[in-house]
């Protein structure tokens, strides 16, 4: 096998073939390629609808993937296009003709039949052919063999001499592949006059790619973002699809990822492993009601500010926003200091007022005092904030309020500033 | 695509990769974020830092797990290793930093080969700055690639959400999604300990000797 890489023309591009051959275990690969494949097909019909019609076909007969890429990828260059296109109006009609075929089929070759009945299993059965029939790259036997049965599964009248033909086609002119290859990138991108099926097929061929490629995460997979980065947003989720669906953790966001397209454009490429957690996961995302924790309060005091810490000797900030002073409705005698950031309305300071509480000067604007954070990491401890405000008299303002609203155990309340200002704060 | 030792939860939440060069204040805005820190040191990041951030939203609670990557190069650990999985990215420049402006392709370019397909935000940092060397006009990046710019600043604060909520309405598929305020919970009544408070007399009295950091008075603005 690796005489047969080596033997590549350089101008291989496509990582896929060495990768394949550094994995070796091509058997494994191949194992999870069909599981994932099989996967990520059905969650791709499910969405997609009536442009899958070849979706649904390839379910039946085949998988998906192999076929699509593999027509791409294995003609010769001239050939190509042509197949691309060839796949796409077998796709529309194809129904009737596969099943056509598949009776065909059964009736032909054992091989053949294999190919075409096992949808899931193909690129297994093509590897195994693969290692029969002569010691190629486990790639790019595989994709031989795909590409043998979307051959076989489109032209109807010409299957199978055109098959072998192609397969020796292949076997000898693996380089050609590599051309392919750079074709189906580049019609791709300017495939835009093409029927989105089209699109579909060539995006999911990059996950039977990413599959037959089997692990590689790493260069299968950039290979592909390298092509599809510029020119197709659509198709780069694919490969990244396949990896969300590996782990556990769905990936939401990717199908309606691309910057500036719209979500319509995501839904089509996610086809393969997100829809599910679409589905379930953020396009549930819907208006909730979030409570604030402040329903039964009123807010007495309220200024701009920003909010310190004093740790390890020295004053950390722990961000600015709107301090508030807010008064429980039910119970008078409970009032909290209150802060969040701007602009991220994160909860920074959350301490109920006490009557001990005391309040000392920090330069003109600022002022400091211990209290307990309730949103602090430490927990639960006293701790040394400070506030500075905009302009010496708000810290005043907020004096009084503290002095009014932190309860009644001391009555030490006769500071100058307090009553009034209190009262004109509420 | 939560690590290993990673807290799962319920809510939904998103690989979000920092990248950018060394020195354009990617860890201060994520310490920025966490914390409500600003911090002045540069100590260059190793490979990279990962911190879970929550936002509420108008449609629920997300978390972003940012990825914040080491800019220097010769601490740059797995580089795009570090990518894998990515679900939304910022890529970070100073604007009083030409070169850092001038990289910016390369990092798209490295982002791109292993995320396809996912939101970015472009954020020229330190705004603030009264003297920078990419003005607003020169930024240009973003257009071709469309990706999403913000200028922003670590310090003041300016715009230092934008990315985020630009990213979670991204993922999220909705532009109506914005920022809400957390919930807050009653605190705890307070119960004071004397002794407890006698030690704390100490601190306070150390705390009010030192003064709070200077702004530059821009606190407010």
């Amino acid at each position: 096998m690796g005489d047969a890489e080596n033997a590549l023309p350089p101008s291989k591009k496509r990582a896929a073939g060495r990768e394949i051959s550094r994995d070796n275990p091509g058997l494994d690969d191949d194992d999870d390629v069909s599981e994932q494949e099989s996967g990520t097909f059905k969650r791709a019909s499910e969405e997609v609808l009536a442009t899958r019609r070849i979706v649904k076909v390839r379910r039946q007969p085949s998988a998906p993937s192999s076929n699509p890429f593999a027509g791409i990828k294995l003609l010769p260059t001239t050939e190509a296009q042509t197949a691309g296109e060839k796949t796409v109006s077998g796709d529309v009609d194809g129904q009737p003709k596969i099943s056509a075929e598949n009776e065909k089929d059964k009736d032909d070759d054992n091989k053949q039949s294999e190919v075409k009945d096992n949808d899931a299993e193909v690129q297994v059965e093509s590897k195994a052919e693969a290692n029969i029939e002569v010691e190629v790259n486990t790639e790019s036997a595989a994709e031989e063999k795909s590409s043998t049965v979307i051959d076989e599964v489109k032209p109807v009248t010409d299957n199978e001499p055109a098959l072998s033909e192609h397969k020796t086609e292949n076997d000898e002119k693996s380089g050609d592949d590599d051309k392919k290859d750079e074709k189906t990138e580049n019609v791709d991108p300017s495939g835009e006059g093409t029927p989105l099926s089209s699109f579909q097929q060539l995006s999911s061929s990059q996950n039977a790619f990413t599959n037959l490629s089997g692990t590689g995460f790493s260069s299968s997979t950039f290979s592909f973002g390298s092509i599809a980065k510029d020119g197709s947003s659509a198709f780069g989720t694919s490969s990244v699809s396949l990896f969300g669906s590996k782990t556990d953790q769905p990936s939401f966001g990717l199908g309606l990822s691309n910057n500036g397209n719209s979500s319509l454009f995501g839904t089509s490429s996610t086809s393969a492993a997100v829809s599910k957690s679409e589905g379930s996961g953020f396009p549930s995302m819907q208006e909730v009601e979030l409570a604030t924790g402040e329903e039964n309060e009123e807010v007495v005091f309220n200024a701009d500010s920003a909010l310190y810490e004093f740790m390890e000797g020295g004053w950390k900030e722990r961000g600015k926003g709107e301090l508030k002073i807010n008064v429980s409705k039910p119970d008078k005698d409970k009032a909290r200091l209150l802060m969040r950031t701007k602009g991220n309305y994160r909860l920074i300071l959350n301490a109920s007022l006490f009557p001990d509480i005391k309040l000392t000067s920090m330069d003109k604007k600022g002022v400091s005092f211990a209290c307990v954070n309730s949103n602090s990491e430490g927990g639960g401890g006293f701790s040394t904030y400070a506030l500075k405000f905009k302009d010496p008299s708000i810290v005043e303002e907020f004096r009084g309020a503290v002095t009014a609203y932190k309860g009644k155990a001391s009555s030490d309340v006769n500071t100058p500033e307090n009553s009034p200002k209190a009262t004109t704060d509420e | 695509m939560a690590l290993p030792n990673q807290q799962t939860v319920d809510y939904p939440s998103f690989k979000l990769v920092i990248v950018g060069d060394g020195g354009t204040g990617k860890t201060t805005f994520v310490k920025r974020h966490l914390t409500g820190e600003f911090e002045k040191k540069y100590e260059p990041t190793i490979g990279v830092e990962v911190h879970p951030l929550d936002f509420f939203t108008n449609c629920g609670k997300i978390r972003f797990y940012c990825w914040d990557t080491a800019g220097q190069e010769k601490f740059g650990g797995l580089r795009d290793g570090y990518y894998i999985h990515g679900q939304c990215a910022i890529i970070m420049f100073d604007v009083t930093a030409r070169l850092t402006y001038k990289n910016v392709p390369t990092w798209h370019r490295d982002l791109c080969r292993v995320c396809e397909n996912i939101p970015i935000v472009l954020c020229g940092n330190k705004v603030d700055v009264k003297n920078r060397q990419v003005k607003a006009k020169q930024v240009t990046f973003h257009r071709k690639k469309n990706l999403q710019y913000y200028e922003i600043s670590a310090k003041s604060n300016y715009n230092f959400e934008k990315p985020f909520l630009y990213l979670a309405r991204k993922l999220a598929g909705n532009t109506d999604i914005h920022f809400v305020e957390s919930p807050a919970l009653a605190p705890p009544e307070v119960h004071i300990d004397l002794a407890a408070q006698q030690i704390h007399e100490a601190e306070l009295a150390q705390a009010a000797n030192q003064p709070l950091p200077d702004d530059d008075d821009d606190t407010f603005e």
